[in-house]
């Protein structure tokens, strides 16, 4: 994980076509993640999620929406994953958090803190999308899955939750218990793509 | 490997579903005769042609929903989340 | 090795598409030859003048060089030493490079004297059938016992690596609007109309330079030469970031969903592989439409020793000489049913190789094709009308007997020859096709199956659709191009043409897939691979093989490497015409996956070995590590054995580890098990449906075990499920059953129960989880929580959300008084990320009290010591609550899922197996998994009464003791039975009792 890559190295990709494409792999910092869960139709829930959040929760397949430092990812028809970039907002948030579920539990929807329940990488560079797809079946082409898009699929037998920063960037999360074994799979695929492995980073909401 | 098309996600590969059997079944009343809970429980019918299954998009949405499948050819024939009507497609090789 | 191979003898001065600046030094049975890069093996042999290249199966006959692709039957060679030595690899399709190493198989001592070819009398006798003769018999015949391995040795082709595969393989997943297969010049036209249309498109072609047919030709497309159109047009590809073109790339499966499996050879062929690139890796491509540009293969025809080395499919000669620049030999003669074997005859002609003569199996035509013309102004001999009835020579054909057709008693023409080139007609590579459950027709103007053109996902286009002559090829191309990217609704911006070549007209082939024999023992062979003849397959029909599929497994027709992809439609036309069927009415056999010979490295991919499949870590995972801990599986989870002190044994140290949870304290990571969030209105009442027992009086801050029931009313999942807050509750499930039972409870919600307000979660992942047990463990709690854990006011059971004091901060945690152990114990979880420092400062509080980390071996032997259940040992899926002793959790007063079924006669049948604790008698180790019987002695079958689910060295009672499902259990307390293992050889007198040994009253829980 963290230690494995806090190194910055370039490895040499093998001669011929397959080493054009460029990639970089660094580990994500979560700051922390709600799984929210309600009707999105019912107003009462709407408006909790804008008192505790300030947003307004996406409602089609596949949607996120982005916040102040928050990002809202589409799970379900009735759930969704919020991610914080900041540590230290989101720990600020964490401290009202009993509250702030019973406040959504008072208008039948559920609010539940999975800050530590995955752990992610950012792939950037025109090889992202081939890494990816070297485990996961999604159709990765930017008319099939749009920057701003998230979908959950599975990463080799693993499942995983993908977001679409912008056309050559992506973040892949999965649960932390599969953590060496997808960054081990991934940090071996991205060196025969020839990739360049950067120190973690802060996930950018 | 099929391509389900999840009710909420679209079509996805196989490889994010679980299999949950027999969609037409109900569960009987807690009172109903022996005779029908063994039939809820353990006949099954293996129908050769249009099956309605249970499946979820395990790996997806962690939606259940129904899934009408022909068992000779795997053709997809419908989709529909739980309690909504499945509607034939017209598809055939 | 010192001294360089003298040049190529018959590679022609000029021509092909091969280069001539990079020559490679190879090796082949042990001789060194030259060879160019863009050679195959097979024409590097060739132009070195080699063409036999091994024995046939069954009768070891010399065999030659038979085609120039996928379709070998002969030309099989064991490639490399090693372990990347591989078998069975075509010739024909293997790239040659500096220093490949290659020999022929299945002979010995060499290709040239062979000894099986004098020796294989008993092998030349085998008849059609021969397994299922030989295994009908009522009991297999001695002598088979005796001549199996000389048999099956002898029969045998290359010889598999026998040390581990050092290559490693990828995988790929790809998606895209249209999957081109074949880059020949149907599929590079079909490509570029549906790329010029905005279409995602993959094109894939199983040899390294796309062209196909057209590599080498001396026709014109689009008033440009071949070789100027393929250049442009791939240039026009490779531009578009929308196409990817995948060469060495082949077509092996479709599967269901428009899913085509392809094999891209990465590095085979280099001569070093690179260490990062995989070896291969295998491509899942999702397709909108597939359009098939696959081709066709030439079919032989079968007459006398058809099998001679320098016999060839006329296509494939021409294929040599054009693409390959090499003379296949010097005088040939052209057997045919139909008009492109006349395209080989002239370019053999242009080469130089004399024709002697073109024999046609047709007779003179009135309106000759285009190239039966150009072959008469060329001058060459025409004997239409008449077929090959022989061909003569020992290790190369030597001459054929010219007759005329239908009359074998007629006039003998005597042709001197040195090659045959055999045209017997084309089958269009359906296999694709027809895996994805298209149709085929029998086309009888073609004498061919074709595939029937309604398939709603893939078009078959050109050669692959029966549509032979290049100028109709490009336009149904181009068309099929364009109706693949309209399919997913993309046309063209302005009008496209199709690439232009000169119509050349053909005369009609004439069906013919056998020459009479000249005497009964003429073999005239169908499946080279396979040495089945014309007589075998006439044999078969006799004796009643009457269906395709019945003659394929009879007679083992096509089911060698190159799965019949010269033999199977002459094998069928065969078999029609002993029954005296229509063809159509035979049909052909079902194709099936894959399409030609896939490694089976590529198949797993990166999931094989210790990576078969995923394994999952606790937080603690690499702390158990650095202690030394053996890992052991629980579902995928890797869990501590225990920790081995220095000259301690594992079982020593899992006994220390016990002994100290029942006189000190002990901790163990159980961050495995499943944990489920649940909140709303109704979860008590959704719990009550769940569990046996009662959830509705519940209170905030206490917890309570449940057991769960499948529908048929047996044991499905057991565990705690707490009150955290009003509307808030955490479930937790065993360890392999978590996945199970979170997809149980969401299927009930969603399908039977929707008007239940409940919103659940997994959140295994989000919370490390410890346990701390044993009478100091209230001790070592207390210093690390900021709440009272006094009995007063933390009780069993109780449940609290409190902070946890690390070594470097406070952070948030759960804190449960429950028990596995048996032990006054504590559960504490914290987020997984501070799992390592809740660890850390349980054990720095611990220190002081000889606290000491305990592992699974030790978990296992505490329960069985208090006699509680695992789900899996215990609850096997055939275990009632009742037979477990758990019946009295049973709410009567409510309904539950599995409720109903309890009252069936069979589940309170007094023979039922129910759980006991055993006690080994006579100081003996208790067997692993005995069965539980009366009397060991008594004769088999013995009766059994019960099993050993459980066992271990209990070292609190310095007794080897066991859990056991026995009939009557309960009723037999007391009683002495055995404990039996055939396996190991034990038998060992127990006693059987309660399934609970130390504290039966739980008092030491509530202390």
């Amino acid at each position: 994980m963290s230690d494995s890559v806090a190194m910055t190295a370039r490895q040499p990709g093998p001669a011929g076509p397959a080493a054009t494409p460029t990639l970089s792999l660094r580990d994500t910092l979560l700051g922390a993640a709600w799984n929210l869960q309600g009707d999105a139709t019912d107003p009462a829930f709407a408006a909790q999620v804008r008192r505790t959040f300030d947003l307004r929760l996406p409602t089609t397949p596949h949607a996120t929406v982005s916040g102040d430092g928050l990002l809202a990812l589409s799970l379900g028809p009735t759930s969704w994953l919020l991610l914080s970039s900041g540590r230290l907002a989101a720990q600020q948030r964490l401290i009202g958090w009993a509250a702030q579920r019973e406040a959504f539990n008072a208008v039948g929807a559920a609010l539940f803190d999975v800050s530590a329940a995955r752990v992610g990488w950012t792939i950037g560079g025109p090889g992202a999308a081939t890494l990816i797809n070297s485990g996961c079946p999604l159709d990765l082409h930017p008319r099939a899955f749009a920057p701003g898009s998230c979908a959950q699929s599975v990463f080799g037998h693993v499942g995983a939750l993908l977001y679409r920063h912008a056309n050559h960037d992506f973040s892949l999360f999965v649960a932390r218990s599969f953590a060496h074994e997808v960054g081990a799979l991934l940090r071996a695929r991205a060196t025969a793509l020839g990739c360049e492995l950067a120190p973690p980073a802060p996930f950018a909401a | 490997m099929m391509l389900i098309p999840c009710p909420c996600c679209g079509p996805r590969s196989q490889l994010e579903f679980t299999y949950g059997g027999d969609a037409t079944l109900r569960r009987p009343p807690p009172d109903a005769p022996t005779a029908a809970w063994f039939d809820y429980v353990y006949l099954r019918d293996n129908p050769q042609g249009p099956h309605d299954e249970l499946w979820q998009h395990s790996a997806g949405c962690r939606r259940w929903f129904q899934l009408r499948r022909d068992t000779t050819t795997h053709d997809i024939l419908a989709s529909a989340a739980l309690g909504q009507a499945l509607a034939d497609r017209t598809e055939t090789v | 090795m010192s001294s360089t191979p003298p040049p190529p003898s018959h590679r022609l001065p000029q021509g092909g598409v091969v280069q001539r600046d990079s020559v490679c030094r190879f090796r082949y049975d042990g001789r060194s030859y030259l060879g160019l890069s863009g050679d195959t093996l097979a024409s590097a042999l060739l132009a070195n003048g080699v063409h036999l290249v091994g024995r046939s199966v069954k009768y070891h006959r010399p065999r030659g060089i038979l085609s120039a692709g996928i379709e070998e039957p002969n030309a099989l060679v064991q490639l490399g030493s090693g372990a990347r030595t591989e078998p069975n690899v075509r010739a024909t399709q293997l790239e040659l490079y500096e220093g490949l190493t290659a020999s022929s198989q299945n002979c010995w001592p060499s290709v040239r004297f062979d000894l099986g070819a004098i020796n294989s009398t008993l092998l030349a006798r085998l008849p059609p059938g021969f397994y299922y003769k030989t295994f009908m018999w009522p009991a297999t015949p001695t002598w088979w016992l005796r001549y199996e391995h000389v048999i099956r040795k002898a029969a045998g082709l290359g010889k598999a690596a026998n040390e581990a595969d050092p290559d490693h393989y990828a995988h790929q997943f790809a998606h895209c609007d249209v999957l081109v297969i074949g880059a020949g010049p149907a599929g590079l036209a079909a490509a570029r109309a549906a790329a010029r249309c905005g279409a995602r498109v993959i094109l894939c072609d199983e040899t390294a330079a796309p062209g196909g047919s057209v590599l080498g030709i001396d026709e014109q497309i689009d008033h440009t030469s071949a070789a100027a159109w393929l250049n442009e047009v791939l240039g026009e590809l490779a531009a578009n970031p929308e196409v990817k073109l995948l060469t060495r790339t082949t077509a092996f499966g479709y599967y269901d969903g428009n899913l085509v499996g392809l094999v891209e050879r990465i590095s085979d062929h280099l001569p070093q592989p690179s260490p990062h690139s995989p070896r291969q890796r295998m491509w899942k491509v999702r397709a909108g439409t597939v359009v098939l540009a696959t081709g066709a293969h030439e079919r032989p025809i079968a007459y006398a020793n058809n099998d001679l080395p320098g016999t060839m499919l006329a296509d494939s000669a021409r294929t040599y000489v054009q693409r390959y620049a090499v003379r296949p030999g010097s005088r040939a003669v052209v057997f045919t049913n139909n008009d492109s074997a006349y395209a080989s005859a002239l370019a053999l002609h242009r080469a130089g190789v004399s024709i002697a003569a073109i024999v046609d199996a047709r007779p003179l035509a009135a309106h000759p094709g285009t190239l039966v013309q150009r072959a008469r102004e060329a001058g060459l001999s025409i004997l239409p009308a008449s077929v090959i009835m022989e061909a003569h020579g020992a290790q190369r054909v030597r001459a054929v007997e010219v007759t005329p057709l239908g009359a074998p008693r007629g006039a003998r023409q005597h042709i001197d020859c040195d090659l045959v080139c055999v045209s017997g007609g084309w089958n269009p590579a359906v296999h694709l096709f027809s895996q994805a459950q298209g149709r085929l027709r029998y086309d009888e103007t073609l004498a061919t199956f074709a595939p029937l053109n309604a398939h709603r996902s893939i078009l078959a286009t050109g050669a692959a659709n029966a549509c032979f002559e290049l100028s109709e090829v490009l336009a149904q191309a181009h068309a099929s191009g364009l109706a693949a990217a309209a399919r997913v609704g993309l046309a063209p911006s302005g009008t496209l043409t199709a690439p232009h070549a000169t119509p050349v007209s053909s005369g009609p082939p004439l069906a013919l897939w056998a020459v009479e024999a000249p005497r009964k023992s003429a073999k005239r062979f169908v499946d080279f691979q396979n040495d089945l003849t014309v007589d075998d397959i006439a044999l078969a029909a006799r004796e009643g093989y009457d269906s395709v599929e019945h003659l394929k497994r009879y007679t083992a027709l096509g089911m060698g490497t190159d799965q019949g992809k010269t033999s199977n439609v002459v094998g069928l036309a065969l078999l029609a015409e002993q029954l005296g069927a229509p063809i159509p009415q035979i049909g052909t056999t079902r194709f099936r996956p894959p399409y030609s010979t896939v490694t089976l490295g590529t198949l797993p991919g990166h999931a094989s070995g210790h990576q078969v499949e995923p394994t999952r870590h606790s937080a603690l995972h690499d702390w158990h590590l650095a202690q030394g801990a053996r890992m052991v599986n629980a579902g995928l989870w890797k869990r501590p054995h225990s920790y081995p002190r220095a000259g301690e044994t594992e079982d020593q140290a899992a006994a220390r580890e016990a002994r100290n949870v029942r006189t000190c304290v002990g901790v163990v990571d159980v961050s495995t098990l499943g944990k489920i969030e649940l909140q709303g209105r109704d979860v008590a009442e959704l719990l009550n449906r769940l569990y046996i027992n009662r959830w509705d009086t519940l209170a905030v801050g206490r917890c309570r075990y449940g057991v769960m029931l499948r529908e048929d009313g047996m044991v499905l999942d057991d565990g705690t499920t707490s009150r955290l807050a009003s509307q808030h509750y955490l479930m937790s499930t065993t360890t392999v059953n978590a996945v199970k039972v979170m997809q149980h409870i969401e299927l009930l919600l969603q399908r039977d129960w929707p008007e239940l307000q409940v919103h659940l979660s997994s959140v295994t992942e989000q919370w490390a989880a410890v346990a701390l047990a044993g009478p100091r463990a209230r001790e070592v709690l207390a210093q690390v929580v900021d709440i009272d854990v006094s009995n007063a006011a933390f009780p069993f059971l109780a449940v609290a959300e409190c902070q946890l004091r690390t070594a470097s901060a406070s952070v948030p945690a759960r804190l449960f008084r429950m028990s596995y152990s048996g032990e006054n114990a504590y559960e504490l979880h914290v987020a997984a990320d501070q799992g390592q420092a809740l660890w850390d400062a349980l054990l720095a509080a611990g220190a002081a009290f000889g606290i000491m980390p305990y592992g699974t071996e030790a978990m296992g032997t505490l329960r069985i010591e208090k006699g509680h259940i695992v789900v899996g040992p215990e609850a096997d899926g055939r275990t009632s609550a009742d037979d477990l002793g758990l019946g009295t959790l049973v709410n009567a007063g409510k309904w539950c899922i599995g409720k109903p079924l309890l009252d069936r006669p069979g589940l309170s049948d007094p023979e039922r197996w129910q759980l006991v604790g055993l006690t080994a008698l006579d100081g003996a180790a208790m067997p692993r998994a005995a069965k539980l019987v009366a009397d060991p002695g008594q004769a088999l079958p013995n009766p059994m009464l019960g099993q050993v689910t459980s066992w271990c060295w209990s070292p609190n009672l310095q007794a080897w003791i066991a859990l056991a499902l026995l009939s009557r259990g309960r009723a037999r307390h007391g009683d002495t039975l055995w404990a039996v293992s055939p396996l190991a050889g034990a038998s060992v007198r127990v006693q059987v009792g309660p399934p609970c040994f130390i504290d039966p009253e739980g008092s030491r829980l509530r202390v």
